[in-house]
C-alpha cells in the first residue's frame, strides 16, 4: 500500500515538473475545448451551422525562451491573432532558455502530431536549419518571426533587424553625449544571435563617431543582477563614463541601480531596448534616456496572420520588416496612451 | 613531550582550516599583479576591495543556505526557484507603493522559503527521494509556478527599508564603503556558527552528517534533523531573496536562474565535504570572496566571460580535490597524536 502511495506521489511530482514547459496556452486550449464541446452538443441536435466554428488550422508557435518578458508579449500577440482567426494555436518554449535542441525536439514532435504550420523563433539561426528541413520534407510551412534562420525553406521572416536596432540605439547614444565622450556596452549572452547582432550594430554606429571612446564591452547575459554587477565593476574601473548602451532592458535596469549606489546616475545616459513597466517608469523619471520598441505583440500577431494567409494560398514577401520605434521622453506619454488602448 | 605534539597537531589543523584563506590571498595577489602589468589598474585599491566585499556578501548568504543542507549530506538545488517564487508571491508587499509595513514582504518571503524547505525535507525523509532529485523537482515546480503566477510582471521600486537592508551605506573610510549587506551577512554567519558550534543541536548536525547510522543509534532523530536543516536552508534562501531583491530594486519571475550553481560553488570552494559532516559556515564567506575576487579580477582584465566560466569550473575541481586531501591529512593528524579520546576531541574541531 505504502509503495503504491509512494508511486502515485512520485508520478504526480514528475508530472508537475512539466508545468514549466507550457504557459499561457490555456486561453487557446480552452477556446478549442469549448468549441469542441459545443460541436458535440449541437451535432446531437443535428445543427450543421455550428460545425463551422471548429478551428480551421492547427499551428504551433515556439519561442526562444519563456523567461524573457519580450517573448511572453510575442505569445500574447500570437494568441490574439489565433482568437481573431479561429486558429488552434499551441504556444510553447524550451524549458532551458535559448536551447535550440529543445526547439528541434518540439518541432519534431509537432510534425508527428500533425500541424498545419510551424512558427518558430530560432534560438540559433544555424542549428535550427535541420528542424526546418524536416518540416519542408513533411510539407509543413515554416515562418520565423523575430530571428532569421540560416537554412531550410522559410515562408517569411517578420521582425525588426537586430543589427539595425543596435545601430539606431548606438547613434542615439553617441548623439546624446554630443558626439564625444566615454561609453560602455552591456552585451547579451555570448553566442546568442540577438546579442551579437545588436552589439555589432552599436559598434557600427560607434565607428562613425571618432570622438566617442568605447571603454569596455562585456556580456551580462540579458540579466538584471549580472548587469548590475558588471556596471559596478565598470564604475569601479573607469572614473568617467558618459553613456551606457545595452542589449536589453534587464541589464540596463540593473546597471542603473549600480549607478545610483555609486552616486553617478546623473552623469550617465542609459540607452536600452525593450519596453516594460520598469523601463517606462524609468523614462518618465528620466533615469533611462531612450529605449527601442520592437512591438513584440505585433510580431506575434503578424506572424500568425501571415501563416494563415499562406495556408489560404496568398503569396508573401520573404522578409517583412517591422520598423523599430524609439521611445524617449518626447514621446513616452503617447506611447503609454497607445499601450492602454 | 605529549603536549608538544598536541600543540603541533593543533597548529597543523588550524593551517588546514585556513587553507581557504590562503587561496583567497593567492587569488588577490595574482590579480593585483596581473592588473598592474596588463592594465595599470590598482586592483587592491580600497574602493575595489570594498566593491568585492559588498558583492561577495550576497553570495555568502546564498552559500550558507546551501551549506546548511550539505552538512547533513544533502544538496539543495531549489534555492534560486525559492528566491524567485517567494519574491513574486510577495511582490505587491515589497514595492514602495504598498501601504503595509515594509517588514511584511521579507517575513513572507522567509516563511514561504521555510515551507518549501519543509516540502523538500518531507520528500527526502518520507518518500526517501535523494535530495538531489527532490530539490531538482521542486526547483522546476516553483520556477514554473513563478512564471505561471507572474507572467511578465515586474515588481520594481522596492520599498526603501528593504533597499537599505541590501544597499544602505554603513561605514565610509575614504573610498572604502561597507554596505548594510555585509553587516547582515556577518550577523547571519555569526548566528549560525554559534548555533552549529556551541549548541547540542549543532553537534548533532555534524554527527548526523558524518555518520547518520551511528547518529540514529545514539538517539538522534535523523529524519527530524534533515527536515530541520532543509527548513532552515529554505528560510535562508527566502532571506537571500530579500537581499537580492533589495539590491536589484526589482523582482520578476526569471531571476536567480543560476543561483543554485553559485550556492554550490561557494559551499564547495569553502571546503565543505559533499558527504556531509564537515564544513565551516565562515568558510562560505571566504568562498564567496574568492569567487567574487576572481570575477572582478577577470572583468578588470577584460577577460572574455567564457574564460571566467572555465576558470570557475577549474577552481571548483581544484578546491574539492585540495580540500579532500586536507581532510584526509587532518584526520591523519588527529588519529596520529590522540592518545585518548579526549585529545581527539580537542583537535577534531
Amino acid at each position: 500500500m505504502k509503495r503504491i502511495v509512494t508511486l502515485i506521489l512520485a508520478t504526480a511530482l514528475v508530472l508537475m515538473t512539466f508545468a514549466g514547459c507550457v504557459t499561457q496556452a490555456p486561453p487557446a486550449a480552452n477556446d478549442s475545448a469549448a468549441t469542441e464541446s459545443s460541436i458535440s452538443a449541437n451535432q446531437a441536435e443535428g445543427d450543421a451551422e455550428n460545425v463551422a466554428s471548429a478551428p480551421k488550422y492547427k499551428m504551433i508557435f515556439i519561442v526562444k525562451s519563456m523567461a524573457a518578458s519580450f517573448f511572453l508579449d510575442v505569445i500574447e500577440g500570437a494568441q490574439a491573432a489565433a482568437e481573431d482567426l479561429n486558429i488552434e494555436l499551441n504556444c510553447v518554449g524550451p524549458e532551458t532558455p535559448f536551447s535550440v535542441e529543445e526547439q528541434t525536439q518540439i518541432i519534431e514532435q509537432a510534425i508527428i502530431n500533425g500541424v498545419d504550420g510551424v512558427l518558430v523563433i530560432p534560438a540559433d539561426s544555424d542549428a535550427i536549419a535541420t528542424a526546418i528541413e524536416k518540416c519542408n520534407e513533411a510539407n509543413i510551412p515554416v515562418i520565423t518571426p523575430n530571428t532569421k534562420a540560416n537554412g531550410g525553406d522559410v515562408v517569411t521572416w517578420v521582425g525588426a533587424d537586430n543589427v539595425e536596432v543596435g545601430y539606431t540605439l548606438g547613434k542615439i547614444m553617441c548623439e546624446s553625449i554630443g558626439g564625444e565622450g566615454n561609453v560602455v556596452l552591456l552585451e547579451g549572452t555570448p553566442g546568442n544571435s540577438t546579442a551579437e547582432e545588436r552589439t555589432e550594430g552599436y559598434k557600427q554606429a560607434l565607428a562613425e563617431y571618432p570622438n566617442v571612446v568605447l571603454l569596455d564591452s562585456q556580456p551580462a547575459n540579458f540579466e538584471r543582477e549580472a548587469g548590475m554587477n558588471l556596471m559596478e565593476n565598470f564604475l569601479q574601473k573607469y572614473p568617467e563614463i558618459d553613456a551606457c548602451g545595452s542589449g536589453n532592458k534587464d541589464m540596463t535596469m540593473g546597471a542603473i541601480e549600480a549607478a545610483k549606489n555609486a552616486g553617478r546616475l546623473d552623469q550617465i545616459k542609459f540607452i536600452t531596448f525593450d519596453t516594460d513597466d520598469d523601463v517606462i517608469a524609468g523614462i518618465q523619471s528620466g533615469e533611462v534616456y531612450a529605449t527601442g520598441n520592437q512591438d513584440p505583440f505585433s510580431q506575434g500577431y503578424l506572424a500568425v496572420i501571415s501563416m494563415y494567409a499562406h495556408l489560404e494560398g496568398c503569396r508573401l514577401p520573404s522578409m517583412m520588416h517591422l520598423p523599430m520605434k524609439v521611445i524617449d521622453s518626447s514621446n513616452i506619454d503617447e506611447f503609454v496612451a497607445s499601450m492602454q488602448s | 613531550m605529549v603536549k608538544k605534539s598536541i600543540i603541533l597537531a593543533k597548529l597543523k589543523t588550524s593551517v588546514y582550516d585556513l587553507s581557504t584563506v590562503f587561496i583567497l590571498l593567492a587569488v588577490i595577489a595574482f590579480f593585483a599583479v596581473a592588473n598592474k602589468i596588463f592594465t595599470g589598474y590598482n586592483y587592491v585599491s580600497s574602493s575595489n576591495l570594498a566593491t568585492i566585499i559588498n558583492q561577495a556578501s550576497f553570495l555568502a548568504v546564498l552559500g550558507v543556505a546551501q551549506m546548511l543542507v550539505i552538512l547533513v549530506g544533502g544538496i539543495n538545488l531549489s534555492i534560486g526557484s525559492v528566491m524567485a517564487f517567494s519574491a513574486i508571491l510577495c511582490g505587491p508587499l515589497l514595492v514602495e507603493s504598498s501601504n503595509l509595513m515594509p517588514a511584511l514582504g521579507p517575513l513572507g518571503m522567509v516563511l514561504i522559503g521555510a515551507v518549501i524547505g519543509l516540502l523538500n525535507g518531507a520528500l527526502v525523509t518520507t518518500l526517501k527521494i535523494p535530495s538531489f532529485i527532490a530539490t531538482f523537482g521542486t526547483m522546476y515546480i516553483f520556477r514554473g509556478a513563478a512564471w505561471i503566477i507572474a507572467g511578465n510582471t515586474v515588481y520594481f521600486r522596492i520599498s526603501p527599508a528593504i533597499r537599505f537592508l541590501a544597499q544602505g551605506q554603513i561605514l565610509s573610510i575614504g573610498d572604502f564603503t561597507i554596505g548594510m549587506s555585509v553587516v547582515v551577512c556577518i550577523a547571519v554567519i555569526v548566528l549560525l556558527t554559534l548555533l552549529l558550534r556551541k549548541t547540542t543541536f549543532g553537534h548533532n548536525v555534524y554527527f548526523t552528517g558524518s555518520n547518520p547510522i551511528a547518529a540514529k543509534f545514539s538517539g538522534i532523530s535523523v529524519n527530524r534533523m534533515i527536515i530541520t536543516m532543509f527548513v532552515l536552508s529554505g528560510a535562508l534562501s527566502g532571506f537571500s531573496g530579500v537581499l537580492y531583491t533589495g539590491k536589484v530594486n526589482a523582482s520578476d519571475a526569471s531571476m536567480y536562474m543560476e543561483s543554485h550553481f553559485d550556492a554550490v560553488s561557494v559551499a564547495l570552494i569553502s571546503g565543505a565535504s559533499l558527504m556531509g559532516g564537515y564544513g565551516n559556515i565562515w568558510g562560505c564567506a571566504i568562498g564567496a570572496l574568492i569567487i567574487t575576487a576572481i570575477k572582478n579580477g577577470m572583468n578588470t582584465l577584460q577577460v572574455p566571460s567564457e574564460y571566467q566560466t572555465l576558470v570557475l569550473g577549474a577552481l571548483i575541481i581544484l578546491s574539492v580535490f585540495f580540500n579532500d586531501k586536507l581532510i584526509g591529512k587532518k584526520m591523519g593528524v588527529t588519529s596520529g597524536t590522540a592518545s585518548d579520546s579526549k585529545d581527539a576531541n580537542i583537535v577534531a574541531t
